[in-house]
């Protein structure tokens, strides 16, 4: 059986969704299954706010 | 993935056995009992031991120990079960196991946790790991729970596989398999996320922009109110609209019977009129042969009086058949009745003299004879006459009764038609169906509402939304946590998508593998489709199409095999009383077409079927269906030191079945030959 953290990258990276939000979403993926607390999300929406301002 | 040894300890009627499944060289095992011989222990054993549940606990410590067990003694019940290979290709070991203790002269009790280890190791060589860490977490993963329906089950339930509650089953397994769970929890966690920085946001803005932050809150609180609404709807929407597919579909199979139904009760009516008209004319012919007879008996003497009055006529002693006063009178007138004169002295008047000088010498009982030849004649006119209308009469009620004798047909035929139908039923479901149907509209409405008021809640909330951002649009910080807001709403949207579309992917997937397994046993093009709402169809041509019991309990276990492929997760397939209450008839289908998924093959080395049979279920003639799959055949056997008990696993068929039924028959033509 394929691992299931394995099977959900897959369908994240097999999505239409452009980079900064496959990134996110893998990330988020690995931060639920480790069950890290709501602050580790926190700090990763941060990030990318944070890179998107950059970004403009 | 095989299930190469079990061992059971003190289980139930279990008491002490060991079971070598020959992993390697066999895809399919008989483990055979009677009824109360085993099975259904041995499907608890492997539940407990890999999901964990418990069996009932006046089941749980075997008998046999409980007789046994002294005061102060512990007994421990264990169930260990080797997978060789495991999914990974490995010997994985699992033991679970429960102390028991006998306190007083209560019964034993069990006592402390049970204790679960997972222990591990390279196939050929090697020693065993140590304990797994997470033996729960690992077993999780190889044995998720929400696939036990499709591991470890009876086999009564495929027959009802296909019925309204398998949905929830499906739709389970298809999120397992999708692993959604995780992105669900993203998405919710993200949304938590978004809440909090908006309350952040606002206080950033002052009084104004935390009162409408209050009011954002309001809405919000609201809005899930009303979406928790418009589910619950939608929920019960479905439900309807299921029994009303189902209800429509009855509708349509019993059209027929409906249009028999109305016709039966308007043959009813017409037979109930039929019926009256006949007694009514009965009744009429009954007092026209009433009268008809007491003339008749009148008319029995008339042979006789005939006779006399021929005699008379013969010996001429009969009055003339006219009136002599009438005839003396137109004498007297000399006038005819034709209206011609009469001269005297005339021959026609002579005639007439002489006819009025023999009425008047006739005799007394000449004249009595004559008037009763006269009543004579009008009884019997009477009596054709009544026996011309009593003919029409009865002419009438035979044509009345043959057609009483038609509707009772039209009935009987109808009857024939709808036999094991309830016409009142099929009236009771027509009924049904409109209630229904009505209830569906209401409830449509109110969906549409609810819709139509979550929209403009949402346009309000982001109307609220910019407001918050506008008094705060000065503060850096509250800029920055807007942005954060936006992050949050992306990645919750792009995991709620990604929900969706691996569940449509993981339903794709099966969609495709049921069908091509199942299009080997019923060819012609058949489709299998899991609908939105998990509910599985077969089509053919696009059109819903029915199967027959057989081919449901087959499908269910293609359904089971295919989701196997799927996952890439080869669980066995262990079943208690697998054919159910499937007819004979279809047992041959079934179980010829599982033998041949599960005999060998490059792609099918690795799978394996366990069936637990009683002696009715498993006949000579199942194995013979089997043969060529080479089955391994072992039944659980009584120890002779307890016989209550059973710790001895025969192989091969139980001696004891060959004393009855279609064992014994087998046995009989063996000596015989």
């Amino acid at each position: 059986m394929t691992d299931d953290i394995e099977l959900v990258r897959n369908f994240v990276k097999d999505s239409e969704f452009s980079d900064e939000i496959k990134e996110a979403l893998l990330r988020a993926l690995m931060l639920e299954k480790l069950n890290k607390p709501e602050t580790d999300f926190d700090r990763l929406v941060k990030e990318i706010s944070e890179r998107r301002t950059n970004e403009d | 993935m095989k299930i190469s040894n079990v061992e059971i300890r003190n289980l139930g009627i279990l008491h002490d056995i060991e079971i070598d499944f020959e992993a390697k060289k066999r895809n399919i095992v008989f483990l055979n009992a009677s009824n109360g011989g085993g099975k259904t222990t041995f499907q608890s054993a492997l539940a407990w031991c890999i999901y964990g549940i418990k069996p009932d606990e006046d089941k749980f410590l075997s008998s046999f120990q409980l007789r046994k067990i002294k005061i102060g003694e512990i007994v421990k019940v264990s169930v260990k079960i080797v997978l060789d290979p495991d999914q990974d290709g490995r010997i994985s070991i699992i033991e679970r196991a429960q102390n028991f203790e006998k306190i007083g002269n209560a019964e034993a009790k069990l006592i402390g946790n049970e204790s679960l280890n997972v222990l591990q190791r390279d196939r050929g060589h090697g020693a065993l790991t140590e304990p797994h860490p997470a033996p729960s977490a690992w077993l999780k993963k190889y044995f998720p729970p929400r696939l036990q329906g499709f591991f470890l089950f009876d086999g009564e339930q495929m027959t009802k596989f296909w019925e309204q509650n398998v949905k929830l089953d499906i739709e389970s397994a298809v999120k397992e398999i999708a692993r959604v769970d995780l992105f669900d929890s993203i998405k919710k966690k993200m949304k938590e996320l978004e809440q909090s920085k908006f309350k952040k946001i606002s206080k950033k803005g002052g009084g104004k922009a935390e009162l409408l932050e209050q009011q954002r809150q309001e809405e919000v609180k609201l809005l899930e109110i009303e979406e928790a609404e418009r589910k619950q709807t939608n929920e019960s929407l479905e439900l309807l609209r299921e029994g009303f597919k189902n209800l429509s579909r009855f509708m349509g199979e019993t059209q027929n019977h409906q249009d028999d139904a109305r016709e039966l009760k308007n043959l009813e009516s017409q037979e109930v009129r039929l019926r009256d008209e006949i007694s009514r004319i009965k009744r009429e012919i009954d007092v026209l042969v009433f009268s008809s007879g007491i003339f008749a008996s009148l008319a029995t003497t008339t042979p006789e009086l005939l006779a006399q009055v021929e005699k008379a006529q013969q010996e001429d002693w009969l009055p003339p058949p006219f009136e002599p006063e009438r005839v003396r009178s137109l004498l007297q007138n000399k006038e005819c009745i034709c209206g011609n004169s009469i001269h005297s002295g005339s021959s026609e008047e002579k005639k007439l003299q002489t006819l009025i000088e023999r009425f008047q010498i006739a005799s007394v009982a000449g004249k009595e004879l004559d008037e009763t030849h006269k009543q004579i004649k009008i009884l019997i006119s009477s009596l054709k006459s009544d026996s011309r209308v009593t003919k029409e009469k009865t002419d009438h009620v035979k044509s009345l009764m043959d057609a009483q004798r038609t509707v009772r047909d039209k009935q009987t035929e109808i009857l024939d038609r709808l036999k094991g139908i309830n016409a009142n039923e099929v009236d009771v479901i027509a009924r049904n169906y409109e209630e229904t149907h009505r209830k569906i509209l209401d409830l449509e409405i109110t969906e549409k509402s609810l819709s139509e008021s979550i929209n403009k809640r949402l346009a309000k909330i982001e109307s609220l939304d910019s407001s918050i951002k506008e008094a705060t649009k000065n503060d850096k910080e509250a800029i920055q946590l807007s942005r954060e807001v936006e992050v949050c709403k992306d990645i919750s949207s792009a995991a709620e998508k990604i929900y969706e579309s691996a569940i449509e992917q993981v339903r794709s997937k099966l969609e495709k593998a049921v069908s091509q397994n199942f299009d080997k046993v019923k060819l012609g093009g058949f489709q299998t489709v899991i609908t939105d709402d998990f509910e599985v169809l077969t089509l053919k041509d696009g059109r819903k199409t029915s199967l027959s019991e057989g081919e449901k309990m087959l499908k269910g276990y293609i359904f089971s095999i295919a989701l196997r492929d799927v996952i890439n997760l080869n669980l066995p397939l262990v079943v208690d009383t697998p054919f159910g209450r499937l007819g004979a008839g279809f047992r041959k289908m079934v179980a010829e077409e599982l033998a041949s998924l599960m005999s060998g093959g490059e792609n099918n080395n690795d799978r394996q079927l366990i069936f637990s049979m009683h002696d009715l279920e498993y006949t000579p003639l199942e194995r013979k269906y089997f043969e060529k799959a080479k089955p391994k055949e072992l039944y659980f056997a009584n120890d002779a030191k307890s016989p209550t008990e059973k710790s001895v696993l025969g192989e091969g068929i139980d001696p004891a079945w060959y004393l009855e039924g279609h064992w014994k028959e087998l046995a009989s033509a063996k000596k015989t030959k």
